[in-house]
């Protein structure tokens, strides 16, 4: 507003005349800094406002260091994580999406192909990963495995074993030696065996084709042959049947795979425990074995997620999967929320070689091949 | 003297100690209303609790608690731990050797003590209990033990709270995992754990009830109360929690 005198057009009375009348007119009405004034007023404003951030960030009791603690009041799993990069042997090629909520395992079909069961389901899918088969079970199955022909599925639950034909029709429920402590894990099938890791009972069962249990691999039997029991902390208990007629028992919670003949004879053990990529890490792995056609064994781990291969011997060879292949880069904070956590893993080895490695994360069938493979 | 203001007076006397009765009836009628009414509606007191599985072990419970040493403790559900002899939440990562030295345990005021129940068959078992005064609540075990079981948790010591009107770790807390809860239930268990109580209440249950139906004997009064402790403390988890989902639902605040 100028100062010349003007009337007021509400009360038409003239409005008070300034005492300065006799300063000049100002014409513009935003005096706008130029040169060092202005360069020294936005030093300023850039300068409270970095003030304002950094007091902010410093407040801030949802960041990252809000806990305002010393590295040592937090986990540092960074050593586990990180993997030489050329103990990395192994290359993923396919990675088959699976239809399920929840995937609890897999295994191959001998004729080609591979099954996973979740939910309540068991799903079949021919090699390329496309399904051919779909059969819907009546309470979660846990584990599966195939006999060598593939005409007989062998489905685990909490405390039985169904058998299917191959159209899906059951034809036989194995509970015998079975009851309200039983929490079956794992299946292997050789010939006409069919071999049930139960971690509730922390045994393995033999049972024939019929159904009729034949033996039971369980604490009294391993103390009269003067060898640990099994130890089972939480409910990770494999069990493999290879072709070689030596059944092979993981034993997680003392971090070792043991040999046993098909009547429950030991034969040895092999495992170490240890942190390092060597060995199975914490209380109990790994969780799940396979092998591979020439003999070398193909094991998963849970807690820091690594899928490795052993020789036949049971020494280290290589790296399939390290743990980033299986976790989120972004953050190496431990998610410890149940509904975050990650789910634990499964490996199969199908016909031709190829590792499946069920990703319950991902809800995939990740297939990986050796790198020398072509 | 004159009569017409001598009437009006009296009426006026009238009109005023019937106005005071009716006044009075009605401020005794709601003042017994009231006390009736907020007789009814006294609640138990509440107390601050955390949700475990909602806690993301941030660190925060450390160091937001008014107290010099923060409330909040780690627990250990017995249930859930496999009494392992390598316990991520006891020993470091990167451990040089399987024993209680400093060096090797993950605890940085050594706050979890190891103690060995037995060996059974070659294979060695401990129990993993916490020395709650040394415990600062920063999680750093309930990270470890994330890896495996998950047995380790942390919740508030009532024993130590202040339960502060407005608390400062509740306000701190990233995934807001602080509730005001009833002083009676007290603890608020992971729902995995809930589930492992309510099968092990109706399990010895069921074989106590067996035994005595074969032996012909009464039932274990001891064990029975156990089983239903359990199951009690179950049922407690599960109605809060249907509670929860019920407020979630219908868009009431569930937070504080």
């Amino acid at each position: 507003m100028t100062n010349s005198p003007m009337s007021d057009p509400r009360h038409d009375r003239p409005t008070p005349v300034s005492s300065n009348s006799d300063a000049p007119a100002d014409v513009t009405p935003i005096q706008v800094m130029t040169g060092s004034k202005s360069a020294i007023f936005w030093a300023g404003v850039v300068f409270i406002a970095g003030v304002a951030l950094f007091a902010v960030i410093q407040v801030d009791s949802w960041g990252e260091r809000a806990n305002r603690l010393p590295s040592r009041f937090s986990l540092d799993t960074s050593e586990l994580t990180s993997v030489d990069a050329a103990q990395v042997a192994y290359k993923e090629i396919a990675a088959y999406p699976v239809e399920m909520e929840t995937l609890r395992a897999v295994a191959a079909i001998p004729d080609g192909g591979f099954a996973v069961v979740g939910d309540v389901e068991i799903q079949r899918f021919d090699e390329s990963g496309r399904k051919t088969q779909q059969i819907t079970t009546d309470s979660p199955p846990t584990c599966i495995a195939f006999a060598l022909d593939a005409n007989l599925i062998y489905v685990g639950f909490a405390a039985a074993v169904h058998c299917y034909d191959a159209g899906g029709e059951r034809r036989a429920v194995f509970n015998e030696g079975l009851n309200e402590d039983s929490m079956i894990t794992s299946l292997a099938v050789f010939e006409d065996n069919v071999f049930v890791a139960d971690a509730g009972q922390r045994a393995v069962l033999k049972f024939d084709s019929e159904g009729e249990l034949l033996l039971k691999i369980d604490e009294e039997k391993k103390v009269e042959q003067g060898l640990r029991s099994f130890v089972v902390p939480s409910a990770h208990f494999d069990v493999l049947a290879a072709d070689d007629g030596v059944l092979r028992v993981v034993n997680p919670g003392a971090r070792s795979i043991e040999a046993f003949t098909l009547e429950g004879d030991a034969l040895g053990a092999w495992g170490e425990t240890s942190s390092a990529i060597e060995g199975f890490f914490g209380c109990c792995n790994p969780v799940a074995l396979s092998m591979l056609p020439d003999g070398r064994f193909v094991t998963a781990e849970k807690g820091i997620p690594r899928v490795k291969i052993y020789d036949s011997n049971g020494t280290f060879e290589s790296i399939v999967a390290p743990p980033a292949a299986f976790t989120n880069e972004s953050t190496a904070k431990i998610e410890i929320r149940d509904s975050q956590r990650n789910g634990v893993l499964d490996v199969a080895v199908d016909r031709d070689g190829r590792i499946l490695v069920l990703d319950p994360n991902r809800q995939t069938i990740r297939v990986f091949i050796e790198n020398s493979h072509e | 003297m004159d009569t017409n203001s001598f009437d009006s007076g009296k009426q006026d006397r009238r009109r005023f100690m019937a106005d005071a009765l009716r006044t009075g009836g009605v401020v005794a009628m709601a003042s017994a209303g009231g006390f009736l009414v907020g007789r009814r509606s006294e609640g138990e007191p509440m107390v601050w609790q955390l949700d475990p599985d909602r806690c993301t072990a941030c660190g925060n419970c450390a160091t937001h608690c008014v107290l010099d040493v923060s409330a909040v403790k780690c627990y250990n559900c017995f249930d859930m731990c496999g009494f392992c002899d390598v316990c991520t939440g006891y020993f470091e990562m990167n451990y040089k050797s399987l024993d209680t030295a400093a060096e090797n345990q993950a605890c940085p005021t050594g706050a979890i003590v190891r103690k060995f129940v037995e060996e059974k068959s070659g294979q060695r078992f401990y129990e993993y209990t916490i020395d709650e005064p040394i415990c600062i609540g920063c999680a750093k075990c309930v990270e470890g033990c994330a890896l495996m079981n998950g047995s380790l948790y942390l919740q508030i010591d009532h024993q130590k709270c202040l339960n502060c009107n407005e608390c400062a770790i509740a306000t701190a807390c990233p995934t807001e995992a602080f509730y005001r809860i009833p002083q009676s239930q007290s603890e608020i268990l992971k729902e995995r754990a809930a589930a492992v109580y309510q099968a092990r209440g109706s399990q010895t249950k069921r074989v106590i009830e067996r035994d005595a139906e074969q032996t012909g004997t009464e039932i274990d009064q001891v064990k029975e109360a156990e089983a239903n402790e359990l199951l009690a403390r179950a049922e407690r988890q599960r109605v809060w929690r249907a509670s929860q989902q019920k407020g979630s639902d219908s868009q009431e605040p569930s937070f504080q």
